[in-house]
């Protein structure tokens, strides 16, 4: 549950005490905002070695409230396809973690290192995919960078293959 | 801060585009049970500007109905025109 403004502000507030890389380009956040209490939210990061993280969250107003509710999201990290832009994934394209809530309702699922693979909730433990916030996935991401370990230990969760 | 605020003409616009670019209309495309032709981002993308095209047609038409709520007839005003609650059930 957000508000508008308040939640521009902890981005900004967040946003600003990240430690990135040298040579990270950190885009400025895109704000699109319609009626009041419905807002979409695009942000790209981009590092030196071509590897990005782009960040996309909707939210819609919550009937009978003033505040609002994360509608939909996509957390998407790995490589630039080549010939491609930074932030222009495809399906199919390579990832090495992505976590979409669709718009349509479709329940939330994760593609980790394999692009057509997708991990329903019961297919991961240690994560509610559901939950997760930008800056503790975007956090991992950069852990996960700085460490070399794997994303799936830095976040601690374990995969269970679909029968 | 970059911000853009939308209002419908532009939600609008941006629709008609992502038809055009992927020649189908965005009533088909939500009817559609597979969309794999179409880039992830872009899906989304397409979803949300539904949601905020149908959250500004919501607020316009409750700016309308509250338009119409506030008219209050003037002494002069022709007693046989039609009230605002008529005019709403219009």
């Amino acid at each position: 549950v957000a508000e508008y403004n308040r939640y521009q502000r902890e981005l900004y507030r967040r946003r600003g005490e990240l430690t990135l890389p040298v040579g990270c380009l950190n885009q400025d956040p895109l704000f699109k905002k319609s009626a009041h209490g419905f807002w979409t939210l695009e942000w790209l990061l981009v590092f030196p070695d071509g590897y990005y993280v782009r960040i996309w969250e909707h939210y819609n107003k919550i009937k009978g409230s003033s505040s609002s509710v994360r509608h939909a999201f996509s957390f998407h990290y790995g490589p630039t396809e080549p010939g491609r832009k930074p932030g222009a994934y495809r399906v199919g394209g390579p990832v090495a973690m992505r976590v979409d809530k669709p718009p349509d309702g479709e329940p939330t699922h994760l593609h980790y290192a394999n692009p057509t693979q997708h991990y329903q909730q019961e297919h991961v433990s240690g994560l509610s995919l559901d939950l997760l916030e930008m800056f503790d996935w975007l956090g991992a991401v950069l852990r996960h960078r700085e460490q070399r370990r794997p994303l799936n230990e830095v976040l601690g969760f374990q995969l269970k293959e679909p029968a | 801060m970059a911000e853009i605020l939308l209002s419908l003409n532009d939600v609008d616009q941006i629709l008609l585009d992502l038809e055009r670019t992927y020649g189908r209309k965005t009533e088909d495309f939500l009817r559609a049970e597979s969309d794999d032709d179409i880039p992830e981002d872009v899906v989304f993308e397409w979803k949300a500007m539904v949601c905020h095209k149908r959250a500004l047609e919501d607020e316009q038409a409750e700016l309308h109905r509250q338009y119409l709520f506030d008219l209050v007839p003037g002494p002069d005003d022709d007693k046989t025109a039609r009230r605002p609650q008529e005019l709403l059930a219009a």
